[in-house]
């Protein structure tokens, strides 16, 4: 089975050509063998039949030459007609048998080699027979209808051996000869079928092999390989033509995938503009604080730089008066010592606020150094809280509002003081623009809580509060309720933006109309350690 | 009748030599060749009637021997009939004489006589052929053998078969 298998996979694998030579120059060769071998055998026993023919017209002869030696009883003149055998070469032995009243006895014979083993017969066989090479003849002498005996003539079949032999080898020869002419002649015919498909063959492998549809395998006739390479050349255009509708249809996609990236990289311009509008606003925004920082800063410079400049003013009206009353003479001991003692009044007052003044302009540096830069550094919170409300001051002067703040005064973090400082301004300037009418009375609430990893801001004011559809977009950018007012739009939006991007935290909003508003800011208490 | 004759042709190869003259013996094979003869010979068309008539002048033991072995036989279908002749003139009616004298004088009355006749004329005598008689019997070895005049044969338009020339001892 496995044998069986292993073949007809093999003959599966052979080459169309030789499949067709095989067919051809097989069947040729068994039928061929056949024919030949039917008409070897049809003309053996052909020839046997005329060899037997041949030998029975013999021994008719014979019988008749016969009859009157038989008839007169001449036995020698039997042997001697016998004898004239020797003239047919194939005739091995012959035998006459005179009939009488026991039967049949032997009357004359013949032998071709007198040392011949062969010998007649007591009685002659009643039949003519073969044997392998042998052919016997039996045939009655009559003398008119009476029976007087029996010729016996035996031959041998070497010479239809012989001629056998030699048909068989001609008939090998022709047989060989047709074979090799079928060979030769089917090696031409074969190409009628096995070209056309070796054709195709030869297209469906450029076609696969170069992906072209656009080639066509010739046809060549109407018969059922035409009708393959019809139909193959058929589904070749089918191809062909879905591929163009392909290759439009992608095309098509591909303008539109241009179009798209191309809106899409308008879009991405407008976006890049807008957010370079939205940084410059933010900018903006910082420089705005900068500036009602340093609007602070003056105002709250002038009160100590005022008293100053008052006690110097002083100072010298009393050392010029002193002077003069010295130089006229007049000065008393009495007078001298007030001047001295309004000496070291004036110089403490000066002392005194220049070093407010110095003070004041140390932390309002420190906080707008910060305020204009992301860097991170180790700093108190409270302090820095504290601070940052002091430059809030001019802001909240005009306000009745009071700031309280809960703060743990040792805590120290790991942060970016600047973006908490604006963080703080933008909560609280954004409180006082939209939680309270002007002068209305309230209170901000700036709540500090440490947790094990992280700080947790929790400001609050007890405005006005916000709808929720406010409180849904307090952090978008350039939204704001009063764009008539002066509202950029972006206080929240920033704060929003350095809690998540510089304090690395998260901010939430809860408020209520009437009942003010919450923000919860959480925050690493160490950012990068 | 047919057996007897097969026995007695059976016999007569051994039985020739120890009874060379038994006539009785002698008589019996030459009635079977006298028979034998006409199935070999063919006479001319005018001498076929109805009757095979075989003739015996001169000797009437051959006769009765004819009468004996072959007296119910035929020739192409006619019955053979026996005739005892004492005269060439009688022979009209018949196919075959077989002439016994010893008489050479007499024997040449009879060939004369019957020479172109279409009659076959037979002989034990040994000059027979030299007198222009067809056949004649000899015995060689103790066997009945024949010689045969076919020149007189010719002359009378009988046709002897060439397998009864063959058997002849000498054909003239």
């Amino acid at each position: 089975m496995t044998a069986q298998l292993g073949l007809m996979t093999r003959s599966a694998d052979v080459p169309i050509r030789s499949k067709l030579l095989a067919a051809i120059v097989g069947t040729t060769s068994v039928c061929l063998f056949i024919t030949a071998s039917v008409f070897l055998v049809y003309n053996w026993f052909n020839v046997r039949d005329t060899l037997n023919n041949n030998l029975s017209a013999v021994a008719e002869v014979f019988t008749l030459n016969t009859t009157a030696a038989l008839s007169f009883n001449d036995a020698p003149a039997a042997n001697e007609i016998l004898s004239s055998l020797r003239a047919k070469h194939d005739v091995l032995q012959a035998c006459v048998y005179k009939s009488d009243a026991t039967g049949e006895h032997l009357f004359a014979r013949y032998n071709r080699d007198v040392g011949s083993s062969l010998q007649c017969l007591e009685v002659p066989p009643e039949h003519n027979f073969y044997t392998h090479n042998h052919l016997v003849v039996v045939s009655p002498v009559m003398l008119g209808s009476e029976r007087i005996g029996s010729l016996y003539i035996e031959r041998g079949l070497s010479d239809l051996w012989e001629s056998t032999r030699l048909d068989s080898l001609v008939v090998g020869l022709m047989v060989l000869a047709s074979i090799a002419i079928a060979s030769i002649l089917s090696l031409f015919l074969q190409r009628l079928i096995s070209n056309p498909i070796l054709a195709l063959l030869q297209t469906t492998k450029e076609v696969s092999v170069a992906g072209d549809y656009s080639l066509r395998a010739l046809p060549t006739g109407n018969d059922e390989i035409g009708e393959l390479i019809l139909g193959f050349n058929n589904m070749l255009a089918q191809i062909e033509s879905r591929d163009l509708t392909l290759e439009t249809t992608r095309d098509e996609l591909e303008i539109r995938i241009e179009q798209a990236d191309k809106a899409n990289a308008e879009l991405e311009q407008a976006l890049k503009r807008l957010k370079e509008t939205q940084e410059q606003l933010v900018n903006n925004e910082k420089m705005a604080s900068l500036g009602g920082l340093v609007a602070g800063v003056a105002h709250e410079i002038n009160t100590p730089v005022g008293v100053g400049v008052t006690a110097a003013s002083t100072l010298r009206e009393d050392t010029k008066a002193t002077t003069d009353l010295y130089e006229t003479g007049e000065l008393t001991n009495s007078a001298l010592k007030r001047y001295f003692a309004t000496c070291m009044q004036a110089t403490e007052i000066i002392l005194g606020n220049l070093q407010r003044a110095a003070d004041l302009i140390h932390s309002f540096k420190q906080v707008a150094v910060d305020q204009t830069s992301s860097e991170y550094r180790m700093f108190e919170l409270k302090r820095y809280i504290d601070e940052t409300m002091l430059s809030l001051k001019p802001k909240l002067r005009s306000t009745d509002l009071v700031v309280e703040i809960e703060c743990d005064p040792n805590l120290a973090i790991n942060s970016v003081p600047g973006a908490m400082s604006q963080i703080i301004t933008n909560l609280v300037m954004n409180s006082v623009q939209h939680g309270f009418d002007e002068g209305e009375k309230g209170h901000l609430r700036i709540a500090v809580e440490e947790q094990p990893e992280q700080i947790r801001i929790q400001y609050s004011d007890d405005g006005k509060g916000m709808p929720p559809d406010v409180v849904k977009k307090i952090f978008e950018p350039f939204f704001t309720t009063r764009r008539g007012s002066g509202g950029s739009g972006l206080g929240m939006h920033i704060v929003y933006n350095l809690v998540t991007q510089q304090l690395k935290g998260s901010v939430k909003v809860r408020s209520e109309l009437g009942k003010g508003s919450v923000v919860e800011i959480t925050f690493p208490k160490r950012l990068f350690e | 009748m047919r057996l007897f004759l097969a026995v007695a042709l059976a016999f007569f190869c051994s039985a020739i030599h120890a009874y060379a003259d038994t006539s009785e013996l002698e008589y019996r094979v030459k009635s079977a060749f006298l028979y034998n003869f006409t199935k070999f010979i063919e006479w001319p068309a005018a001498r076929q009637r109805a009757d095979f008539v075989m003739c015996v002048a001169g000797s009437p033991q051959l006769h009765a021997k004819l009468v004996e072995t072959i007296g119910n036989k035929e020739n192409n279908g006619m019955p053979i009939k026996f005739s005892s002749i004492r005269h060439p003139g009688e022979a009209q009616n018949c196919q075959l004489v077989f002439l016994g004298f010893m008489d050479a004088a007499r024997l040449n009355d009879w060939v004369g006589a019957l020479a172109d006749t279409a009659v076959l004329t037979v002989s034990d005598d040994s000059g027979f052929i030299e007198m222009g008689g067809m056949i004649q019997f000899v015995i060689i070895d103790g066997k009945i053998r024949f010689d045969i005049n076919q020149t007189a044969a010719n002359r009378s338009s009988i046709k002897m078969s060439s397998k009864l020339l063959g058997l002849a001892r000498n054909v003239n």
